[in-house]
């Protein structure tokens, strides 16, 4: 064929191509937007909305779990924290040590980059170093399922945290699983309700590839149709691939095609809250619409602090690895097994401690104190 | 089966390839007009004729890279098929650039034309692979090592090779091999051993289509010649029924000399304008050299001889370690270490001009001003009226061809890309040029204006320095030439000792 | 050594030759019609066809200004960090680190201005230094030490990655006093459009007028197609190549000061997610307006493009899968539109 018919063939080809794209994504449904449910109750929806709210904005003094062990811990075992690479893990593996050293134990860190590869090979070396107990967060049991087989064949106990696995079978404990996500989703929609006093037009913005949300969204909406059921309630999935870079641009996008929208629950402040302050402030939506996160990294409180935030739900990663630790605890000295949701906390800028902004902080600032004293030590 | 060179010019014996009536139009252009062609069994046929006269446009045809215009009919052995749509068994071709991978093998490279030796799951048969390879080679008289890249082999090894994977799976009978430009890799000592190559074929009765510019080979070689121009057939004559000269003029359609040497003039006692000794390198091993003003000095020698090492390393521009004195004494009296030679800013016309001349993404204008762009306006900005004027004065003045000043330089033949190049040199204004090669892949018509040009240079008052493996530039240009012989200067000759003979025994040495 | 005569290129000539004479070129109609065709500016075409396509399918939301304010802010960063490498690429170095540059220079400003309390001002200068230091560091790796820049480059790009764990922890290092005069250096905006904007526009001319319009544009051009031929004609191609990284290294430091600027925070991460769009957008820029050259333009019309997909994705309301289809689909269209410019297509 002749370079012109070639060429003509391309033209074609493409504009078929774009077109195709086109009507496809047509044909795929849109983002979900419901409307409100016909219940009535309006006020004593907010009313149980603002009792919520009030009670969790302020800042819990225990961490919730009150018997303590009553037998003697072994001193001397070994914990090895496998770190799933991310900052949050990271960060962790400080928590981890100063918690084994509490308990007269040594905890070892093995860097990995998340991927099933690096997680089973660190969990390998984890038991060839002979290690007593291993802490993987976010465990996702099919991708180490060997590995979990060989832990329970030797003995070796293991816990996790945030992980939608059972417990069981090898996953001796399972802290702030999909109970604890279900508790933060209500205590968001509450905030919510309460802060706008019925009045609310909410944008949900998840990230479906961290499974351990999805017991938040599903939590949050049936809370926030019970709570308020005259209010509207949308949401948006953001792949992981657009996080850092395209995550505020389709949120600003959203907001535009949606004008009524007056508060954005953000499931993940840290990645889907990064640049977000300042495209809203570009799109001359600053004003307009109040944010709602969960978690949080210190520049998430910095922008709190400045409130560009109406109020975060952070992430006790003290307690949660004190809860862990409290597990294997047990699990050693033969006491029974004591499960707990870590205690939550709406933070707002006018409860903001100072310290949030500078990294992690416990939520309960006496943890360490009472977990010293549930363990005896 | 063994085939004599058919010398009667009666046609007794049906043609092996018969082509009639072909015609090729690209657009407004029309390459082959009415084209025909035979060739008879057990004969070299030479196919000769300038750029633009429609020979690679034919032989691309045969290949089936394009299509005819209709019309046209080809028949091979008495069997027709479609001319430019599939090429029949028959057919073998050899293109200029071989067609061989150089990073694999002898081995890989016959494999990648004729296929493996393999087995039920299509496991390759390595010591049966190996044992057909060397059987190919013998036939054609060749011991490589055929586990070695074939970069590391010389120049005839890969032609021969070539010349092997094409005619693979052919067991003689009639068929016909085209070789396009088969010596242009080569140096001129190896010529005579792939003519061996190609005699061999013809005795095993495959005719052969050879294509080239070298009038001389084809005189030493063919049996009968075709001479294309302006897309038409002009004439076929048997080689022994016309002479170079004549074959020369049918290809530019008018007079030409091919024996044609330059007018200048020698001059011995001029003063010295480039000093060097004990220049040392890869090949050379300590060569003095004295160049006159307003001379054409040639350098010539065989290959590895440092022919082309000499003229990099006055020209600053070796790329390995280099040791010896130059200096230009008109400039200054004191020596720069051959290492630094660069500082000396003698320009160089390089060898291979495709990849070390031109720079093929760039158009006409912008390879010819990339010397002097520090000139071509202020605090380095760049002047592009300065540029289109400079461009426009050297192009007319060296009448380079081109659809424009803005047109890629690869659009153009190599013969006026060659004109860039070299006005790409003169732009900086120099006293002193250094050429390699300077009409390798030029057409005749336009190597005598080379020629000229380099002569009318020379009166001007440039010195000129030229280094090549073809005796015939050497012979036509120079008014002295020192011939290099395993890194030192062998003889120096020039005046009427200059002849094509003792230029030939300096080269080769006393025992030729 | 061996000789190597080189054969004639086997082509047919492409236009009537004669020999070249006065400089009347086309007339500015022909050369405004070569210049808008498809072959030129494909990707605009496009472009322009997913803003029509865009338009009727989000007709309340998406024709309008402040569409295309949003389009712009939001794809600054990303044009910066393209720009910055077009200049190395230019000569057909690679400088894979740009997005680690982009990084250190965004966490070192803010290191400083909330640890080391050094004035915004000096902290800014001190982080530009950084990134020309990082670029000066490439520069020796792949000039001196002759490593080819793509593999010296991504080594490099994984050192700094270590640096920037080593100084912040994997935390981002934030404070108030990042947000005063500070944040107004990326945060600002002029009638809704940020100053991100603006300085991209900058440093899109400078490019255009570098490569374009002066000597040392040109011996990159050079550097970059044939080193050989450019070194033999008297290019210095070692020092051009050298200067290339060091440019993109101050670039792409620049970048990560305004970006740190935006984020309001020396994010450990916050480099990463342009590295790739980057050197898409710059490929594909390469493709348009100047056949196969890496130029500045092209560079910011397919930027544009990229990013007109992903805002009118969400304003239509698309399904989150739709991003990637999208881009894989404009690419290959503009690319077969604009017909590959490859060097064989010369001949």
């Amino acid at each position: 064929m002749s370079i012109n018919g070639l060429r003509n063939r391309a033209y074609k080809g493409a504009a078929v191509l774009v077109l195709g794209a086109a009507l496809a994504a047509t044909a795929g449904c849109g983002s979900d937007s419901s409307g409100s449910a016909a219940a009535g109750g309006g006020g004593a929806g907010v009313a149980q909305a603002l009792a919520l709210a009030q009670k969790s904005t302020t800042r819990p003094t225990s961490i919730g779990l009150t018997k303590p062990i009553g037998k003697p811990v072994p001193s001397g075992k070994k914990v090895v924290f496998i770190s799933c690479g991310v900052a949050a893990c990271e960060a962790q593996g400080d928590i981890i040590k100063q918690g084994a050293a509490d308990l007269g134990w040594s905890a070892q860190t093995i860097g990995t980059d998340g991927s099933p590869e690096q997680l089973q090979n660190a969990f390998e070396t984890a038991l060839r170093d002979g290690a007593d107990a291993i802490v993987l967060n976010a465990v996702n049991r099919a991708s180490v399922a060997k590995q979990l087989e060989k832990a329970k064949q030797q003995g070796v106990a293991f816990v996790t945290s945030s992980s939608v696995d059972k417990t069981g079978d090898g996953i001796l404990a399972n802290v702030a699983g999909t109970q604890n996500s279900a508790k933060i989703g209500e205590n968001m929609a509450a905030q919510i309700v309460a802060d706008s006093h019925g009045k609310a037009n909410t944008l949900y913005v998840n990230i479906s590839a961290f499974q351990i949300l999805q017991a938040l969204g599903d939590q949050f909406k049936s809370s926030y149709a019970k709570y308020c059921p005259d209010c509207q309630y949308g949401s948006i999935d953001i792949p992981i691939t657009a996080l850092g870079k395209d995550a505020p641009d389709r949120i600003v996008s959203y907001l535009r095609s949606h004008p009524q929208v007056n508060y954005v629950v953000l499931s993940v402040s840290n990645a889907l809250g990064s640049g977000l302050p300042a495209a809203l402030r570009a799109a001359g939506l600053a004003d307009k619409v109040k944010i709602v996160g969960q978690s949080g990294d210190s520049q998430t409180f910095q922008d709190l602090q400045a409130k560009s935030y109406n109020s975060i739900v952070p992430y006790d990663y003290y307690t949660v690895d004190y809860l862990m630790l409290d597990a294997l605890a047990r699990h050693f000295a033969g006491a029974k097994p004591q499960s707990a949701l870590p205690p939550l906390w709406i933070v707002t800028p006018n409860n903001m401690p100072a310290e949030a902004t500078k990294g992690l902080f416990p939520v309960v600032a006496s943890y360490r104190d009472e977990f010293k004293k549930l363990w005896g030590k | 089966m063994q085939y004599a060179p058919s010398r009667d010019g009666a046609e007794t014996v049906p043609p092996v390839l018969r082509i009639a009536g072909l015609s090729k139009t690209f657009g407004a252009t029309r390459a082959l007009i009415d084209a025909s062609l035979d060739i008879r069994p057990g004969e070299i046929h030479a196919l000769v004729g300038q750029n633009g006269s429609g020979k690679s446009t034919l032989i691309k045809t045969l290949a089936g890279y394009h299509e005819p215009d209709a019309g046209s009919r080809a028949e091979l052995d008495g069997a027709q098929f479609d001319l430019g749509r599939t090429v029949p068994e028959g057919l073998r071709f050899v293109h200029q650039d071989l067609g061989l991978v150089l990073e694999l093998n002898a081995m890989d490279n016959l494999a990648l034309h004729g296929g493996f030796a393999r087995g039920a799951i299509g496991r390759v048969h390595w010591r049966e692979q190996e044992q057909e390879t060397h059987r190919i080679l013998a036939r054609f008289g060749v011991d490589l090592d055929i586990h070695r890249p074939l970069a590391a082999a010389t120049p005839v090894e890969r032609t021969v090779v070539a010349i092997a994977a094409a005619l693979q799976g052919w067991n003689g009978g009639h068929g016909v091999l085209v070789l396009d430009e088969p010596t242009a890799v080569l140096p001129h000592d190896e010529v005579e051993r792939l003519f061996a190559m190609v005699r061999e074929v013809r005795s095993a009765g495959t005719s052969v289509l050879y294509v080239s510019h070298r009038l001389d080979e084809i005189f030493e070689l063919a049996d009968r010649v075709t001479v294309l121009r302006g897309g038409r057939v002009i004439t076929t004559h048997a080689v022994a029924d016309i002479d170079a000269a004549g074959l020369a003029s049918e290809m530019v359609g008018e007079e030409v000399d091919p024996d044609y040497r330059a007018p200048v003039a020698a001059r011995p006692d001029a003063p010295v304008v480039l000093e060097a000794r004990d220049i040392h390198g890869r090949w050379l091993r300590g060569v003095d050299l004295d160049v006159h003003r307003g001379e054409i000095l040639g350098i010539a020698g065989l290959a590895g001889a440092g022919v082309l090492e000499l003229p990099y390393v006055i020209a600053g521009c070796a790329q390995h370690a280099v040791s010896g004195r130059i200096r230009l004494p008109e400039r200054s009296e004191a020596w720069s270490e051959a290492g630094d030679a660069r500082d000396l800013d003698i320009p160089l016309v390089p060898a291979d001009r495709g990849r070390e001349g031109i720079v093929a993404e760039f158009a006409v204008s912008e390879n010819l001003s990339l010397s002097i762009l520090g000139r071509l306006g202020r605090r380095g900005r760049l002047d592009k009226r300065a540029e289109a004027d400079l461009v426009e004065q050297w192009t007319q003045r060296l009448g380079v061809v081109a659809a424009g000043p803005g047109a890629p330089i690869a659009t153009l033949s190599g013969g006026n890309q060659q004109k860039v190049v070299v006005a790409r040199c003169l732009v900086r204004d120099p006293a002193l040029l250094v050429l390699c090669e300077p009409t390798a892949g030029v057409d005749i018509g336009t190597r005598v204006a080379i020629y000229d040009l380099i002569a009318e240079l020379s009166r001007n008052g440039l010195t000129v320095v030229l280094s090549s493996s073809d005796a015939g530039d050497v012979l036509a240009m120079c008014t002295r030439v020192v011939v290099l012989r395993g890194g030192r200067v062998a003889a120096e000759l020039g005046g009427d000792g200059l002849t094509e003979h003792a230029l030939v025994s300096a080269m080769e040495g006393e025992d030729r | 050594m061996t000789l190597t005569a080189v054969p004639e290129p086997v082509t047919e000539p492409a236009a009537p030759e004669r020999a070249v004479a006065a400089r009347t070129g086309p007339s500015s109609a022909q050369r405004l019609a070569r210049g808008l065709a498809f072959d030129r500016i494909g990707a605009v075409y496009v472009w322009l066809g997913i803003i029509v396509l865009f338009s009727v399918w989000a007709p309340q939301t998406f024709p309008n200004l402040d569409t295309a304010k949003q389009i712009l802010n939001s794809n600054a960063i990303t044009a910066l960090g393209a720009l910055s490498i077009t200049i190395p690429l230019a000569a057909r170095v690679f400088d894979l680190s740009f997005a680690g540059v982009m990084t250190l220079t965004g966490v070192a400003v803010a290191h400083l201005i909330v640890e080391e309390h050094v004035p915004v001002v000096a902290a800014i200068a001190i982080a530009l230094g950084v990134g020309v230091g990082i670029g000066v560091i490439n520069a020796v790796v792949v000039v001196v030490m002759r490593i080819d820049s793509f593999i010296a480059t991504l080594a490099t790009g994984s050192l700094i990655a270590a640096l920037v764990t080593m100084v912040t922890n994997e935390v981002p290092i934030t404070d108030a006093r990042l947000g005063g005069t500070f944040a107004k250096i990326g945060q600002t905006s002029v009638s809704g459009i940020t100053l991100g904007v603006v300085y991209c526009a900058v440093v899109a001319v400078a490019i255009w007028y570098l490569l374009e319009h002066t000597a040392t544009g040109r011996r990159l051009y050079a550097t970059g197609f044939n080193p050989d031929a450019a070194r033999l004609a008297g290019v210095r191609i070692d020092r051009l190549r050298f200067a290339s990284l060091v440019a993109s290294g101050g670039l792409a430091g620049a970048t990560g000061i305004i970006l740190a600027s935006t984020l309001g925070s020396g994010s450990p991460s916050a480099g990463t997610p342009y590295l790739l769009p980057a050197f898409a957008a710059a490929f594909l820029g390469a493709t348009q307006l100047k056949h196969g050259r890496f130029n500045a333009g092209g560079t910011i019309i397919a930027v544009l493009l990229l990013g007109t997909g992903v805002t009118g994705l969400a304003l239509a309301n698309a399904p989150s899968w739709a991003g990637d289809m999208f881009v894989g689909v404009v690419l290959i269209a503009a690319l077969a539109l604009t017909g590959l410019q490859r060097r064989t297509s010369a001949r």
